[in-house]
């Protein structure tokens, strides 16, 4: 190594004053951006939008024309969901300003853009290539942070538990006081569960609660230890579920064939179409004889009929498969889930094996088994409810099977399953008549974790349960055909 | 004449003639032998002449007078007169009456006032009184008002009283000055035996300003320019006399007089000048004091003012109006207060301590004081460092100190140039040794950035290899904020009551949930499942809330009495004792000056407390040195370091550290002892809040 030597510290300086030379240009951008940040915070977006757009179209030569780039990309990935102009404005980051402490962050929202495109593995590959180059290109901005804590969800969705883990684990004790630590802190949480170390994880979620009270991930954290510790506490010394006084829906309600969640409002699916606890809200689908309601991954509703899906916000879908001649349409749709990439599994009664759709063209059989149900989790697994073998069925990204489930297993009994769903750990929840069993398939493969029997001799019970939902915190919100109403469970 | 003294006589001729003859004037100490020369020459022609040896005493006053009317040389004017006198008289014994005459007319030529004196015989005084009839008139020399007055070059005294007095007869020039008036110059005529009177008037034409001031030494502004200082006024102008500056031809009309001095309250006033002479009163320049007291506790601190050691704190100090820096500077830090300060004011100084860290390092674009100043000022209120511009003579005592270029530089942003980076030891070192020299805690660099406004400040602090490095806005009063809380930020408690169990939020669920029991929480009887609702009589909804409460609980009274639900529903109440645990500081955290935080555990490792204290104290000593680079100092400080096995801050914690300082300085095995150790605790955590070491352990051993 050479050193070049100098005498004196004193560096000799020479040329212009300071501070009071910051252009005027710059100054006004500068106001700009914060006048665009200061309106997203009230949630005026369409005003925070126009600052930012005119700081970075207007002021492009600014020092915080990049900022504000990074301002409209954060906005299209986080709030408006648009792909495309998220891709555009980390286009024009990383090809103006590649040298900026904005490339580093933009490189990040590239990385989270390919997994809020799916999570396959090309996804995943794609999405840690750019969380890769953060540390790589810019080992000291501060953007590493969130790169290793995304890297870290990536590796979770990819199931490698022992990396995420390591990187989560990076996270907290290099960036402690990053934004990026209380989601690793979340991350870590929901790592342990999926190793099977569910109580530590609960101590680790606290963390981001007891560090972080006030950010988004304090609030996950709080429904995630919710949720673990009804099914890793309280199911230990006692009930796991326990009726609510709460009021979901009106007071009676026939006929429902599907429950849905969305954020805090519980939408329901009758014989007669789609309702809402909350109206206004999303766009209810215009659906006749729905059999069903899921929640799409955009977040709209979608409403099962026989011949169709329907969503709310976009046009219907219907589902043909290649036959001997003709495509043979789907007649009988009996579930349907979408997958992280916008694939669609649905079920048809006519046929004894589910389908993988991309669009309305057929993708192939997916699994095998004439499902009543679907359900899908964050990794693209899919269950369902295949009456004819007794059985809950698991299936892979690809159709293959992991697991298969009888109705009836040690320490359970299920042998009326209405409806199964995933909750945010993966751990699954098939709704029988008058119970719920809750499996677990960590740390290896589906196991029973706890099974509540709803009394039967009181009111606290339900009866004939037919369908239901799961909010973010595990409470369950089902419907009884002898209540007839939504009861909720915690 | 015999021989010898003529012999001496030529000898000391030679010598005048060596001495006088060149055109160039002799120094003083040849003018001194000269003139000594004279005076022989003199007493030697007076002796021959007291011996009645005229023709002898001729040849010597010949020689003298000779040698003193040289063209060009000034005469020493009486002994001239002498030898002319003396000339004479030996001329007239020798019967040259016409010689001596001649000599008598010279005589009165350099002095037309001459007297003979007594005991000189009559024919003598009559030959001398027949010449002075015919060469010496007298003028009577009038001048208004009395001016500098000189006569063919020659000085007199004239005023606007007749002065008489002889001169020779013939053309004469009289030149008279006066300050504020016009000079003037004449010619008179002097006839013999007769008086000419000369009476000149000197107009005025401007004003002369006689500026007082009390004290002396005021430094004198007329119309905003400095013309002068008053100096001491003479002894017999009276007690207040103080000091006199004289301003001459100043112009008619009105003119801004100011007298200020340092430490004294500047006086100023209106001068209308006309061409006369102007007399100010005594211009009284106050004191111009504020009195200041300088308060603290730091053991050992000594004051200054602008550098100047004014004794040990606490102190009175009485400071001169102006801008001025005051000091209180101890062993572990120092207390700064620069402002302008105004006659009368009365202001006590609590002086607070803050580490101090002199900006011994400026890079940049950027005029270094500006720039040291900015810094100075915009991180002023920060509360636990102190970063200042040292005094002139601070940084001239590092002047000739041999630095690397790179040292304290900012390091690159995408990393790169790790080549040319100071190795850490030098780093240290240098740090060290400038710190000593000026008897500071450490030293700071300021690095202008890219765009004028942005500012990257590095601190090291003595004993450290890697400094702290914090990018500033300047024009972002919130990014300076940022950096001043930051700076201002005081370090975590690292020793903390627990109840060495973990809490958990459940929604739906008032209170603290129990996920884990251990410590004293299981002594207290708590179990998993159980939720807190009360502690110490207030209640408690979440675990924020019980954590709060129990950060409030301190030795020695450590009980806190519980109220708890158990998972069935029903309510007991226990008591706990809490413990004092250790808890550490992150490696890795931006919000942590760990260059201020290793002066603050260095005097906390050393100070008697607690063993938890104690350890906890050298714990975090060793983080904070391996932040900064110091492997040996941290492991040194982890080898005092015993923690039991268990949960939070553990012996886990102290084997992982162990590991990263094994592996750091290239002890691999004992490296990996140490995180097989650290990854078997799988319940211990980097800091009490923090991540969980069993994990980082498994990557070090790339199980992971």
């Amino acid at each position: 190594m050479q050193i070049r030597w100098v005498t004196a510290a004193l560096v000799p300086v020479l040329a212009t004053g300071l501070v009071a030379q910051t252009p005027v240009n710059e100054d006004v951008a500068r106001r700009q951006l914060e006048s665009g940040r200061s309106f997203a915070r009230q949630g005026n977006y369409a005003e925070a939008l126009k600052d930012f757009r005119s700081v970075a179209d207007t002021h492009s030569s600014t020092s915080v024309a990049d900022d504000a780039l990074l301002e409209i990309a954060r906005y299209y990935l986080d709030v408006a969901d648009d792909q495309q102009e998220t891709a555009a404005a980390v286009d024009r980051i990383l090809t103006k300003y590649a040298t900026s402490d904005s490339a580093a962050e933009a490189f990040v929202i590239a990385g989270r853009l390919a997994l809020r495109k799916g999570h396959t593995p090309t996804d995943i590959t794609a999405a840690l290539a750019m969380f890769d180059r953060v540390e790589r290109l810019f080992p000291r901005a501060e953007a590493v942070a969130g790169s290793l804590s995304m890297t870290g969800e990536a590796q979770w969705f990819a199931k490698r538990y022992d990396v995420a883990i390591a990187k989560f684990g990076r996270v907290t004790a290099e960036y402690p006081s990053s934004a990026a630590a209380a989601d690793a802190y979340v991350g870590l949480g929901r790592t342990l569960v999926a190793l099977g170390q569910a109580p530590l994880a609960m101590e680790e979620l606290q963390q981001a609660r007891n560090r972080w009270p006030a950010s988004k991930a304090a609030a996950t954290a709080l429904q995630y230890n919710t949720l673990l510790h009804r099914l890793y506490v309280r199911a230990k010394s006692g009930a796991p579920f326990a009726l609510t006084t709460e009021t979901a829906g009106p007071p009676k309600l026939q006929n429902v064939t599907g429950l849905a969640i969305r954020g805090r409002t519980v939408y329901w699916s009758t014989e007669t179409g789609v309702g809402a606890a909350v109206t206004g809200e999303v766009k209810l689908p215009q659906a006749t004889k729905p059999r069903g309601l899921i929640v799409d991954v955009t977040g709209d509703l979608v409403a099962i009929e026989e011949l169709a899906l329907r969503p709310g916000n976009s046009p219907s879908l219907s589902f043909a498969v290649p036959g001997s001649g003709a495509p043979k349409a789907f007649e009988k749709i009996e579930a349907a889930v979408q997958l992280s990439n916008g694939d669609w599994v649905v079920a048809d009664g006519d046929w004894r094996t589910p389908f993988r759709f991309k669009g309305a063209a057929s993708a192939g059989a997916f699994g095998t088994g004439k499902l009543t149900r679907l359900a899908v989790n964050t990794v693209d697994e899919v269950a369902g409810i295949d009456r004819d073998q007794k059985s809950i069925v698991i299936f892979d990204a690809t159709g293959k099977p992991l697991a298969k489930l009888p109705f009836k297993g040690t320490g359970y009994d299920v042998p009326n399953p209405e409806d199964i769903a995933f909750d945010a750990f993966g751990h699954l929840y098939v709704l029988d008549r008058t119970g719920i069993a809750v499996f677990t398939p960590y740390p290896s493969s589906y196991t029973l974790l706890t099974f509540y029997a709803a009394p039967q001799n009181d009111a606290t019970g339900f009866k004939r349960a037919s369908a239901f939902a799961l909010d973010a915190s595990g409470g369950v919100y089902l419907y009884d055909e002898r209540a007839q109403r939504i009861m909720v469970y915690r | 004449m015999n021989r010898r003294e003529l012999l001496a006589a030529c000898l000391i001729a030679a010598c005048l003639s060596a001495g006088l003859a060149g055109a160039p004037a002799l120094p003083p100490r040849a003018q001194a032998g000269q003139s000594g020369a004279l005076d022989l020459l003199f007493e030697q022609g007076k002796r021959l002449f007291d011996q009645f040896s005229y023709d002898e005493a001729v040849k010597v006053f010949n020689q003298l007078i000779n040698t003193m009317t040289v063209a060009g040389q000034t005469p020493r004017q009486d002994l001239l007169v002498q030898a002319y006198e003396l000339r004479a008289r030996s001329r007239f014994a020798l019967g040259d009456t016409a010689g001596a005459e001649q000599d008598f007319a010279a005589l009165l030529g350099v002095q037309p006032d001459f007297k003979l004196g007594s005991g000189i015989s009559p024919r003598v005084v009559a030959a001398f009184e027949g010449v002075r009839k015919i060469t010496v008139g007298q003028v009577s020399l009038q001048v208004t008002p009395a001016g500098e007055v000189m006569i063919d070059g020659k000085p007199v005294q004239a005023n606007e009283t007749a002065q008489v007095f002889d001169m020779t007869s013939g053309e004469h020039t009289l030149t008279a000055a006066r300050p504020g008036h016009r000079p003037l110059s004449q010619s008179f005529t002097i006839a013999p035996a007769t008086v000419t009177p000369v009476a000149i008037t000197l107009e005025r034409v401007s004003a002369t300003l006689t500026v007082r001031s009390l004290p002396e030494g005021a430094e004198v502004v007329l119309d905003g320019k400095v013309v002068g200082t008053t100096a001491r006024a003479p002894a017999n102008a009276g007690q207040d006399a103080g000091g006199v500056f004289v301003i001459n031809d100043l112009a008619p009309g009105d003119h801004r007089l100011l007298l200020r001095r340092d430490c004294h309250v500047s006086v100023e006033q209106t001068i209308s000048a006309k061409p006369e002479d102007i007399d100010t009163e005594v211009m009284r320049l106050a004191p111009a004091i504020a009195d200041v007291a300088v308060r603290t506790n730091a053991a050992g601190a000594a004051v200054f003012v602008d550098g100047i050691a004014k004794g040990a704190a606490p102190a009175n100090l009485e400071i001169c109006e102006g801008s001025h820096l005051i000091e209180v500077r101890g062993p572990k830090g120092r207390f700064a207060d620069r402002r302008a300060w105004k006659p009368g004011e009365k202001v006590t100084l609590d002086a607070e301590l803050r580490s101090a860290f002199p900006i011994v390092v400026v890079r940049g674009d950027a005029n270094a004081d500006q720039l040291r100043a900015t810094v100075e000022r915009a991180m002023a209120p920060a509360k636990q460092v102190m970063l200042y511009t040292p005094a002139a003579s601070e940084l001239q005592s590092l002047k000739d100190e041999i630095v690397p270029v790179e040292w304290l530089a900012p390091p690159p942003a995408d990393g790169t140039a790790a080549t040319s980076r100071v190795p850490a030891d030098v780093t240290r070192e240098l740090g060290k040794k400038f710190a000593a020299r000026l008897g500071v805690q450490g030293v700071a660099a300021v690095t202008a950035g890219s765009q004028p406004y942005l500012v990257t400040i590095s601190l090291l602090a003595a004993g450290s290899a890697d400094p702290d490095v914090i990018t500033i806005n300047l024009s972002d009063p919130a990014s300076t904020g940022r950096a001043m809380t930051l700076l201002g930020s005081s370090l975590p408690p690292i020793v903390r009551p627990s109840l060495e169990t973990a809490f958990i939020d459940v929604a739906g669920t008032p209170g603290a949930v129990v996920v884990r029991v251990g410590g004293t929480g299981a002594k207290a009887g708590l179990a998993v499942g159980d939720v807190i609702v009360n502690a110490g009589g207030r209640p408690i909804a979440s675990v924020a809330d019980l954590r709060a409460r129990i950060a409030t609980v301190a030795p020695p009274a450590l009980d806190l009495p519980l109220e708890v639900k158990s998972a069935s529903g029903a309510s007991r109440k226990v008591s706990a004792t809490l413990a004092m645990i250790a808890d550490t500081i992150p490696m890795r955290d931006s919000a942590i000056v760990y260059n201020r935080a290793l002066l603050d555990l260095q005097e906390a490792a050393g100070r008697p407390g607690t063993p938890a204290a104690t350890a906890a104290a050298k714990l975090n000593l060793a983080i904070v040195h391996m932040r900064l680079g110091n492997w040996d100092d941290a492991q040194a400080a982890l080898k005092d370091v015993q923690l039991p096995d268990g949960p939070g801050v553990s012996a886990g914690t102290v084997a992982y550290l162990t590991g990263l300082c094994a592996e750091a300085t290239g002890r691999s095995a004992d490296a990996q002892a140490a995180f097989t150790k650290a990854a078997a605790s799988t319940l211990a955590r980097l800091w009490n809040d923090g991540p969980l070491v069993a994990p980082l352990a498994q990557a070090k051993l790339g199980k992971r």
